[in-house]
């Protein structure tokens, strides 16, 4: 086989200090090609050197052998490389057809036009999204598909996919594996990061393992398995800590929250469930099953229907939170699922972010702000949770996204909650930080706080909880203990 | 006005007392089949109450008699009663039975005694008694306006003059514990003051100090007797199942007002403590029930349910007989010879369970 896209000796540094380190790269032409590592591993900067997106400060990149260097990603794209970014590169105010056309303007554009030409294309690829949608409006399985239908589009010979599976249903997986299955018989080249190595080990050819932006090594699928892939990307043996069925439970304590007959449009349906104090709830359901929604209005993200929206009692007293403010006071902390857009602010440092939830739980009571308690807050929960940041001042959107998860969390156990829902707590975060994150969630519901864990990750779900609850078409259809329960009947319950 | 106002706005957004929503049987509260499969010990209709007493004999109350039960189930003895048991209990060496006619004193130092009335009112609803301390019996008068078998209007009617009284028997004195309690079906002794059941709140309040406070509260049913258990806590029965259509019916007073005048009480939108039994029963036939299977949407009217409550009254476990089982309307739950004994008011059964420790599914 020939290679399509190659690196050598390809270094990116950042203020002297190198994202990625003398890294040897090779894509073949009609390869799958997994790319593993910890956040912060150097991943996500080598395939924006391959889009584009960043320069190489030294070493080479050769497509079909010829030296390249792009200045932007319109020139990687001309050359065929496109990437299918993580956080969505889409327009939400546009719709559909217009953001695949995005970039391929004629001078005179009909709409009618472009949305048949859409259709044609979503529907060769098997996606059911509608082109005269608004982005806006879709779900995040459904951006995904416009991305990909984006490159394909774009007749592009290689396609980046950064984390591709993360916003996916199981159901959704295994199409898109088709998918890119596909793309791989019309002689396209792929590479896709992806911190679920099950899918590295059932897609891929080839693996390529980094660690600390350096190249660790790289090997056919069948010459490696999961353990020598975490081993590699972390230097220990993490398989046991993050894969398994709890053992033994912890006894359920006050009930601290209770939902009757909720309601929230078409996504809340009359559901009802209880948390404890002093045990991890789980709550699995497909992508669309209402269980982010229920938990967005328990605290006060969301409003449930204004007639008869049901009930929600917190600590013994009923209450209807309108907005989030009143909620944090009461001691109710929502992590969101989408840190990038909802958890932190960017621009600002770790210290900075934490101390803005303080503030937050505070309802502007504070009104002068003392730099010196927002370092003492920052450095005590960096420490207690470790976050690891280059420098002090070093703005939370360029930590790592372990780190960046480390601090929203950060942010809302400085609020002191009785009940913290953690919504999708591990998503698009590496292994390592993976079984930090879990140890946190462990220890808050040891202290006897009342703890959910939203996921769409069954193992994870399965080795947290002491008790799972699945949600359904808007409410919550099961409940078992999680000491005999198998994977087969949580998923039955969530589809059946 | 400020309240004509709120009620106004209740209604229209169904919130506050206009409310319609239930709790969940989720937690430890996670329905299984232990007391549809429970042994039964003894049957007979129309069982009311039993006690234990200090020599660990059984006493069961049905219809017009106290029944005395070997360890073998088999009736020993028969005491007879002046009219229909309401309670009973064995308190500081007495057994005494409640009827609609009183107090009656049927064995112990205190035998013969009858007392009908107290500050000169009669007692004609008291539906639990327990021993107190002093010597005295603490006795839970379900509605001070109706009798007990006229339960079913006192809850649609609102009612809230249940009292929790102390009967001291060597003086024939009776304080007034607690009063305007909405309907007090059961009280027991507290490390520190008096448990009682407020079953229209769906709640067990602990009266500490003259004051009434929040015990367990949001109970997804209407609970009834209280028992100690062995190893710290109690025992709850809950005699009935909340639902949202009766949430509705309660807050539809016009309706309310004119199914109690034109329909036959035991045809009312109530819970009820059997049910499936008569197809004049509301919501049967083709409603809930379908070539003999109950729809999965139907409204319980009846249910069976046993709660194990911790010492600080956190539900720990619980026991159920679900809707379509026979074992329903559980009044009275206590232990006996090393099990615990549940009085199925709604089958006439006295079922007889091990003695769980713990969840017995976990």
């Amino acid at each position: 086989m020939t290679a399509i896209l190659e690196l050598h000796q390809a270094t990116k540094r950042y203020g002297g200090v190198p994202a990625i380190d003398s890294v040897d790269f090779s894509l073949e032409k009609g390869e799958i090609h997994a790319l593993c590592g910890e956040n912060g591993a150097g991943k996500s900067t080598l395939t924006k050197v391959m889009a584009g997106v960043v320069e190489l400060s030294s070493g080479e990149m050769r497509i079909d052998g010829k030296p390249v260097s792009f200045r932007n990603p319109v020139e990687a794209l001309s050359a065929g490389v496109a990437m299918v970014f993580q956080e969505t590169s889409l327009v939400p105010t546009m719709t559909v057809g217009q953001n695949l056309f995005l970039g391929k303007e004629k001078f005179v554009n009909r709409l009618r036009a472009i949305y048949i030409a859409a259709q044609q294309l979503l529907q060769s690829l098997n996606f059911n999204v509608d082109p005269t949608h608004m982005v806006s409006n879709l779900g995040a399985a459904q951006k995904q598909m416009v991305e990909i239908a984006r490159a394909v589009l774009h007749d592009a010979r290689v396609i980046i996919f950064d984390e591709p599976t993360a916003t996916l249903t199981p159901e959704e997986k295994r199409y898109f594996f088709d998918l890119m299955r596909n793309l791989k018989a019309r002689g396209v080249s792929i590479i896709f990061i992806s911190h679920a190595l099950e899918e590295a080990l059932e897609l891929a050819d080839r693996i390529t393992v980094m660690r600390d932006g350096k190249h660790v090594v790289t090997d056919a699928r069948d010459n490696l398995d999961r353990d020598s892939i975490v081993r590699a990307m972390v230097g220990r043996d993490l398989t046991s800590t993050l894969y398994g069925q709890k053992t033994t439970l912890r006894p359920a304590g006050k009930r601290v929250l209770s939902v009757q007959n909720l309601r929230m449009g078409t996504l809340v349906r009359n559901t009802s469930f209880s948390v404890f104090a002093g045990q991890i709830t789980g709550v699995f359901g497909l992508i669309g099953s209402g269980r982010t929604e229920t938990f967005k209005v328990v605290a006060g993200v969301l409003k449930r229907d204004y007639t008869h929206g049901g009930k929600v009692v917190f600590n013994d007293q009923a209450v209807r939170y309108r907005v989030p403010a009143p909620a944090i006071k009461a001691g109710i902390a929502y992590i969101t699922e989408d840190r990038k857009v909802d958890g932190f602010f960017e621009t600002m440092t770790s210290a900075r972010n934490i101390y803005a939830g303080k503030l937050a739980k505070l309802g502007g009571r504070q009104q002068l702000v003392y730099r010196s308690e927002e370092k003492s807050a920052g450095a005590e929960w960096k420490s207690k949770l470790n976050v690891r940041a280059v420098t002090e001042s070093a703005k939370v959107i360029e930590l790592s996204g372990g780190n960046q998860q480390k601090v929203v969390i950060a942010k809302s156990l400085i609020q002191g909650p009785e009940l913290i829902i953690f919504d999708e707590p591990t998503r698009g975060v590496d292994v390592g930080a993976v079984a930090e994150i879990h140890e946190i969630i462990r220890g808050l519901a040891d202290q006897g706080l009342a703890v959910v864990v939203i996921s769409s990750y069954l193992p994870e779900i399965m080795m947290l909880s002491d008790r799972i609850l699945v949600s359904r078409q808007g409410r919550i259809v099961e409940e078992f203990d999680n000491t005999d329960v198998t994977t087969e009947e949580i998923m039955y319950a969530s589809i059946h | 006005m400020l309240k004509t106002l709120k009620r106004a706005r209740d209604r229209f957004f169904g919130t506050g007392e206009a409310d319609t929503s239930v709790p969940v049987l989720d937690g430890a509260l996670k329905p299984n089949n232990l007391l549809e499969t429970a042994e039964v010990f003894f049957e007979r209709p129309g069982l009311e109450d039993l006690a234990i007493d200090a020599h660990g004999q059984l006493y069961v109350a049905a219809g017009p008699e106290v029944l005395l039960i070997g360890a073998d189930g088999r009736v020993q003895d028969t005491i007879g009663l002046q009219a229909r048991a309401q309670a009973l209990a064995v308190c500081h060496g007495n057994l005494v039975a409640a009827t609609s006619q009183g107090l009656q004193f049927l064995a112990g130092p205190q035998v013969g005694r009858h007392v009908q009335s107290f500050g000169g009112h009669p007692i004609q609803c008291i539906n639990a008694l327990s021993e107190g301390p002093d010597g005295t019996l603490l006795l839970s008068e379900g509605s001070h306006a109706v009798p007990c078998d006229e339960w079913t209007a006192d809850l649609l009617t609102h009612g809230r003059s249940g009292r929790v009284l102390a009967y001291d028997p060597r003086d024939d004195s009776c304080r007034v514990l607690a009063q305007g309690l909405a309907y007090c079906f059961g009280v027991c002794m507290h490390e520190d003051g008096v448990l009682a059941s407020e079953s229209w709140a769906h709640r067990v309040q602990v009266l500490r100090d003259g004051r009434m406070q929040a015990g367990l509260s949001e109970i997804p049913g209407y609970p009834g007797r209280i028992a100690p258990a062995s190893g710290g806590g109690y025992w709850l029965s809950i005699f009935a199942p909340r639902s949202q259509l009766l949430e509705f019916v309660l807050r539809e007073d016009v309706f309310r007002k004119e199914m109690m005048s034109t329909v036959e009480p035991r045809y009312w939108i109530a819970p009820a403590f059997s049910s499936g039994q008569d197809f004049l029963e509301p919501l049967q036939q083709g409603s809930v029930r379908q070539m003999g299977i109950l729809k999965p949407w139907a409204p319980p009217r009846s249910y069976g349910l046993v709660l194990r409550l911790s010492a600080d009254l956190a539900p720990l476990f619980s026991m159920h007989s679900r809707v379509g089982g026979v074992h329903h309307g559980i009044v009275a739950a206590q232990e006996y010879a090393g099990s615990l004994l549940a009085l199925s008011k709604g089958s006439g059964r006295l079922l007889r369970l091990p003695l769980f420790e713990q969840n017995p599914q976990a």
